[in-house]
């Protein structure tokens, strides 16, 4: 996504803001500020939410120093996508599981949402999410994760995330004596 | 999920507040994730197959027991190439994770030949993940097959199913009886949620002061041959606010007794039939979200046609409805009574299926029948959207729009959505609109 872009229509929604205090205006770690429905964040956001309600939030942009303007503009989209969008085939009830697993399932848009980001992007958004404490965010990022582990050995896991196998041989060894529970199969 | 502002686990890893300028973004190839804190890797290792959460530990040192503290347990004996490993691994993993906090626990079984033991162990497992207080237990059994004709299934009898957290419980394949089904309601008095997909059921009544949400659905039913439902089902659950009944199959009748607090209602039927389209409908009159679903054959459709004319049900809080075919029998008799009763619908939508019968029987083809119609148009002005999902080229969809306009005073938008298939969730994404 273009940070030029972000800006731009910040720049404009902002104006439209001062009029309309239906949002709220975020302002990233560099300076830049963003809009977003006022409603979609206090029901996302726990922090939002209680910096609302707390009177905490400026006009001028509130400050969220801890957050970068991609990652801040992938959070302002995902609200205002939220606020905009029809929960799928009007009944709560359409989705029912049959055999997948448990979990409380993205949507379709949701999954859209996070595909489309980098690497790089969906870590900071996941950490942004946590900042803010959105949980559905949470959840939808969290899934994402686990779905790029799914099906993986460990070395292919560690390939995909960058994580540095730190065990000696040796450690490594007890490790797999302790599990051979886990690895009987294998 | 735990939410807690992040702490950076490993030095001079990249951590909250780092710009995504373009300093990181081309030289970041870092290690994001063990970053994380544990809540959020919890969550993640949560979200894998048991066996797979347990293998994160080979990681790296970070990873090292991430998983015994992992808040929900999927375990699927298809990852197992045999029970007995099976059964080894789960007893293995509830030792290694002490007494970390539960909340989630899912069971799949599949098919293969079981040792004897098999059930009772897993009943075992249930009793042990409602002790750790899990609030989300599923119990799902594989889909019976020919090869398995004296397949044993599961007995929600058979679990002691006592538990003063249990919050949603999903059943898959489960034998559920009278017994049983009071005995949950009973024991489990936090119970909110409740999904039996494909059950057997042998149970006729439903009474939970505490269920918020009831599933019963067949819709991927295999073989019918082996099951059917031969009771019926009576509901009775004052806090109910959210019910999905789909394909009930045999000749189950449904009945509700109190289910006052019903917001969304959704009821598909393949077969099966209602005690009276009035008792139904009056029991569904507080609903603000509607689905009446029936193949075109259901009996029910005739005796909804007759009964409705006589109910005096208001849907005062009705602002979504889905209907199917059976609403247009004779113009449109159906739909235009609830559109009649109906006074703030906003949301219309008709699944019309490939017919079975004569387009005729729906609808008199001279078009001149609903205009000749004595009734008077009436209002429905909240109504704003009509979308009508229908086979391509079918030739009751001008008429259908035709008597909207007629008998609405204020016609709303239509859409028409083409429809393919044969599952009332099957729709093309091209639309094409109809505005008055």
């Amino acid at each position: 996504m273009e940070v030029d872009k972000g800006k731009g229509e910040a720049e404009e929604t902002r104006k439209v803001a001062e009029a309309d205090r239906d949002t709220v205006t975020l302002k990233s770690s560099d300076g830049k500020l963003f809009e977003v429905s006022k409603e979609a964040a206090a029901r996302l956001s726990t922090v939002l939410a209680g910096m609302i309600a707390g009177g905490s939030i400026d006009d001028n942009g509130t400050d969220l120093k801890q957050i970068g303007s991609e990652a801040l503009e992938n959070v302002v989209d995902y609200c205002n996508k939220h606020a905009n969008s029809i929960p799928s085939a009007a009944l709560i009830s359409s989705s029912i599981s049959f055999n997948t697993a448990p979990f409380k399932e993205p949507e379709e848009w949701e999954r859209k949402f996070v595909d489309r980001l980098s690497h790089d992007a969906l870590f900071d958004l996941v950490e942004a999410a946590n900042f803010l404490g959105m949980e559905r965010l949470l959840d939808v990022t969290c899934h994402k994760i686990s779905e790029m582990m799914k099906g993986k050995s460990p070395d292919q896991i560690r390939e995909v995330f960058n994580i540095k196998n730190d065990y000696t041989k040796e450690e490594l060894e007890e490790i797999r004596q302790e599990l051979a529970w886990a690895f009987y199969d294998d | 999920m735990p939410l807690s502002v992040p702490e950076p686990h490993l030095e001079g890893q990249p951590t909250m507040g780092r710009s995504s300028g373009k300093s990181a973004k081309g030289t970041d190839l870092g290690d994001r994730i063990s970053g994380l804190p544990d809540e959020l890797l919890h969550s993640v290792i949560s979200l894998l197959p048991a066996k797979e959460a347990v293998c994160t530990s080979v990681l790296s040192l970070r990873w090292r027991n991430l998983w015994k503290s992992a808040p929900c347990l999927n375990v699927d004996a298809e990852d197992f190439t045999s029970q007995s490993s099976f059964i080894e691994f789960v007893n293995t993993m509830w030792l290694s994770r002490g007494g970390s906090r539960l909340e989630s626990f899912w069971l799949r079984a599949c098919p293969g030949i079981f040792l004897e033991n098999f059930r009772e162990t897993v009943y075992l497992w249930i009793g042990h993940a409602l002790r750790s207080n899990v609030e989300e237990l599923g119990v799902i059994d594989h889909d019976l097959n020919e090869f398995e004709y004296h397949h044993q299934l599961f007995h929600l009898g058979h679990c002691p199913l006592t538990s003063s957290c249990l919050k949603k419980l999903h059943l898959c394949y489960v034998n559920i009886d009278n017994h049983a089904i009071k005995n949950l309601f009973s024991g489990c008095p936090a119970l909110e949620n409740l999904e039996m997909i494909n059950c057997e059921i042998y149970a006729t009544e439903f009474s939970s002061a505490t269920l918020k949400s009831l599933s019963i659905d067949y819709a991927d039913f295999p073989h019918p041959v082996y099951y059917t439902i031969q009771e019926d089902i009576v509901i009775n659950m004052p806090s109910l606010a959210s019910l999905h009944i789909g394909g009930l199959l045999g000749i189950a009748m449904l009945s509700f007794v109190d289910v006052q607090s019903l917001i969304a209602a959704s009821i598909r039927l393949d077969r099966g039939t209602f005690t009276g389209a009035c008792s139904i409908l009056g029991a569904l009159s507080n609903v603000k979200k509607l689905e009446l679903l029936f193949r075109g054959d259901v009996e029910g459709e005739y005796s909804f046609q007759i009964d409705m004319q006589l109910c005096r049900v208001v849907f005062a809080n009705l602002t979504s409805l889905s209907l199917s075919d059976w609403c247009l029998y004779d113009n449109c008799k159906a739909l235009l009574f609830l559109l009649q009763h109906s006074p703030n619908l906003e949301d219309l939508t008709l699944k019309i299926r490939e017919f079975l019968f004569d387009t005729d029987e729906y609808l008199d083809m001279s078009c001149s029948a609903a205009a000749a119609d004595s009734a008077t148009p009436f209002s429905c002005e909240k109504l704003r959207k009509v979308e009508i999902i229908c086979p391509k080229g079918n030739k009751i969809v001008g008429m259908l729009v035709t008597i909207l306009l007629t008998k609405l005073m204020s016609p709303p938008e239509i859409i028409i959505k083409p429809f393919s298939g044969s599952s009332w969730d099957d729709s093309d994404d091209q639309r094409w609109t109809y505005y008055d």
